[in-house]
């Protein structure tokens, strides 16, 4: 169920910013791969011994002694977790807010073409944009790792962890669409569908820091995405991946069901 | 004739707002109906309510024998609807953005590009095709916002003040584009709070105020509810009040008032009453430079029926 103009004309509005993130994002898969030798490492140690504080926050507390080990700590606490986001907030308000916004999604509703066919070609290309980076992304980190240092990434590994950020994505891009569907001014739209998540990843940083606020991990959606459990082998990442998914099939379809009754004043 | 759409008793509220009550109307086939009033009549709220946009309090309505409701999409193929906010798409050109509107409607593509090529031709787009819509004017962006409510060659069209803000020259050419579509068999609803628009264009007129119908009929039917038979101006370099007086003691006179060497009358229905006038000036020896007359407007039949002007 596609509306084939509409698709285009999302796609069309939004490759651009998409390409540039990814553009970013090459720049910087590259720079962090290529930083993983002895004496960058050590520059790095000093930091998290002199500020162990900031270096926690940004999830950089870890032990660096394998290559996907190290990328994990540089490019899965930060890089992987805000880029993607940031695309993810911006094309969700576009989808469905920024329509209502401007009138043209009265012009999309009293033309024949059902609300649900509408609201599931926004949701599909919401999910393509976050599945192309983080596709993308892995691509990259593969490609880089293995020209720079052969044989040495785990890729099955590197595979799962990446699977999980994908979900973990498209689960923080449920969040941002149902905001850009409930609100009928991109302000608000914003407000809640960036609001949520960064406040999350503010939260998580304080979280991350060692003492009393680790209590603070279970109030933020990033504690959903464990990258260092998934490495080490453990269960419970699986467990967060499916309740990831049933939450998310709950946000898409309650959006639906908003979207279908929405009234629409311009 | 046929009636394409009937409203019956329509009632919207928004919180505690009566935006529209108890409206009752049809529209016959093939006809330009005007939908006159003034800012937040309810001119935007009705059409919302006949597009199924909005949920409404209680009435009905019914487009083409059945009744409209948000997935009527048979009804809403053969409907255009042109709305009072621009809205195309910045990162489409003007033909990209007419093609994606009527790619809404017509998914043959051969078909829908002699479409949107009619329709740039109806608006007078042709030197514009490739053009973003922040490089148009103001004009030209309305044109395109009609071109692309319009391309897929709907039987019932909406227009909701499509002339807003809009220079001479695109105004002129967007009323004669809607004439035309007319002409082609197109059924128009058409909005707007200007009076001279809806007496060149409508074949009825629909007169709201604060969400009520407080009249219609065609242009003549309205103007003779009015108890006013013409206004007459008249320069008169110097009059002395005696004299005022003695004007507003003439027959069929409503009202005299002088200012800046105008002199106003306007008169009660009646006969003769010009012939009367110029009678009294000649015996009076009253020179005067222009002379003109005036028939009641629609604005006039608005003041009367509701104590405000049309437009402030
Ligand atoms: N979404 C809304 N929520 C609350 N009130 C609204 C809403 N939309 C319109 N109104 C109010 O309802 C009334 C009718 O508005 P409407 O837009 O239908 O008038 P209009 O005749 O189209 O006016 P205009 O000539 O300014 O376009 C106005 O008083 C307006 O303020
Ligand atoms: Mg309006």
């Amino acid at each position: 169920m596609i509306n084939l103009p509409l698709f285009k004309q999302s796609i069309k509005s939004n490759y651009k910013l998409v390409l540039i993130f990814l553009a970013v994002l090459t720049l910087y898969i590259a720079i962090i791969v290529s930083m993983y030798e002895p004496e960058a490492l050590k520059m790095m140690e000093s930091f998290a011994e002199t500020m162990p504080e900031l270096m926690a926050m940004f999830g950089m507390n870890m032990e660096v002694a394998t290559l996907t080990g190290f990328l994990i700590t540089y490019l899965y606490g930060f890089l992987f977790l805000i880029m993607p986001l940031i695309v993810t907030i911006i094309v969700a308000n576009r989808l469905i807010a920024a329509h209502v916004d401007k009138g043209s999604m009265a012009c999309l509703l009293s033309s024949p073409n059902k609300r649900k066919t509408i609201i599931l070609t926004q949701m599909q290309v919401l999910n393509l944009i976050i599945f192309a980076i983080i596709a993308y992304s892995t691509i990259i980190t593969i490609i880089s790792s293995e020209i720079v240092f052969p044989g040495e990434i785990e890729i099955v590994k590197l595979m799962l962890i990446n699977l999980s950020l994908l979900t973990f994505h498209i689960f923080l891009g449920s969040i941002c669409f149902i905001a850009s569907t409930i609100a009928n001014e991109t302000k608000y739209s914003l407000m809640f569908g960036a609001g949520i998540p960064l406040l999350s990843f503010l939260i998580q940083m304080l979280a991350n820091m060692e003492g009393k606020l680790d209590i603070l991990k279970y109030f933020t959606l990033f504690s959903f995405f464990r990258p260092l459990a998934i490495l080490s082998g453990e269960k419970y990442p699986y467990i967060l991946l499916i309740i990831m998914i049933v939450i998310t099939i709950i946000i898409y379809t309650v959006s639906i069901k908003i979207f279908k009754n929405k009234d629409l004043s311009i | 004739m046929k009636n394409v759409i009937e409203v019956k008793k329509l009632n919207k509220k928004y919180k505690n707002l009566q935006a529209v009550q108890d409206l009752s109307f049809e529209v016959k086939e093939k006809e330009i109906l005007g939908l006159l009033g003034p800012n937040g009549s309810g001119k935007t709220t009705t059409i919302n309510c006949l597009l199924s946009l909005l949920n409404f309090d209680s009435g009905s309505i019914n487009i083409l024998g059945k009744e409209m409701t948000p997935d009527a999409y048979d009804i809403k193929s053969k409907i255009g609807v042109v709305f009072q906010d621009v809205a195309v798409f910045e990162e489409l050109t003007v033909i990209e953005n007419i093609t994606y509107f009527c790619g809404l409607y017509i998914k043959d593509k051969k078909i829908r590009n002699r479409y949107v090529e009619e329709a740039i031709d109806l608006v007078g787009l042709n030197d514009f095709k490739d053009f973003y819509p922040k490089k148009l004017s103001g004009g030209l962006l309305r044109r395109l916002n009609i071109a692309c409510g319009i391309a897929h060659k709907p039987s019932i069209i909406f227009l909701d003040e499509p002339t807003v803000a809009v220079d001479p020259q695109s105004r002129n050419n967007i009323l004669e584009g809607i004439k035309k579509l007319n002409k082609e068999g197109a059924t128009i609803i058409y909005t707007t709070h200007y009076m001279e628009e809806v007496e060149i264009l409508c074949d009825r007129i629909i007169i709201l105020d604060k969400g009520i119908i407080i009249a219609s009929g065609t242009s003549k039917e309205l103007k003779e509810l009015t108890s006013i038979e013409e206004k007459v101006t008249i320069e008169i370099d110097d009059l002395k009040q005696e004299i005022i007086e003695e004007f507003k003691k003439l027959k069929n006179v409503e009202n005299v008032s002088y200012d800046s060497k105008l002199l106003y009358i306007t008169y009660k229905k009646g006969k003769d009453n010009l012939i009367n006038l110029i009678e009294f000036m000649k015996t009076k020896k009253i020179k005067y430079n222009k002379f003109f007359s005036e028939l009641p407007t629609l604005n006039d039949v608005f003041l009367e029926l509701t104590g405000k002007e049309l437009r402030d």
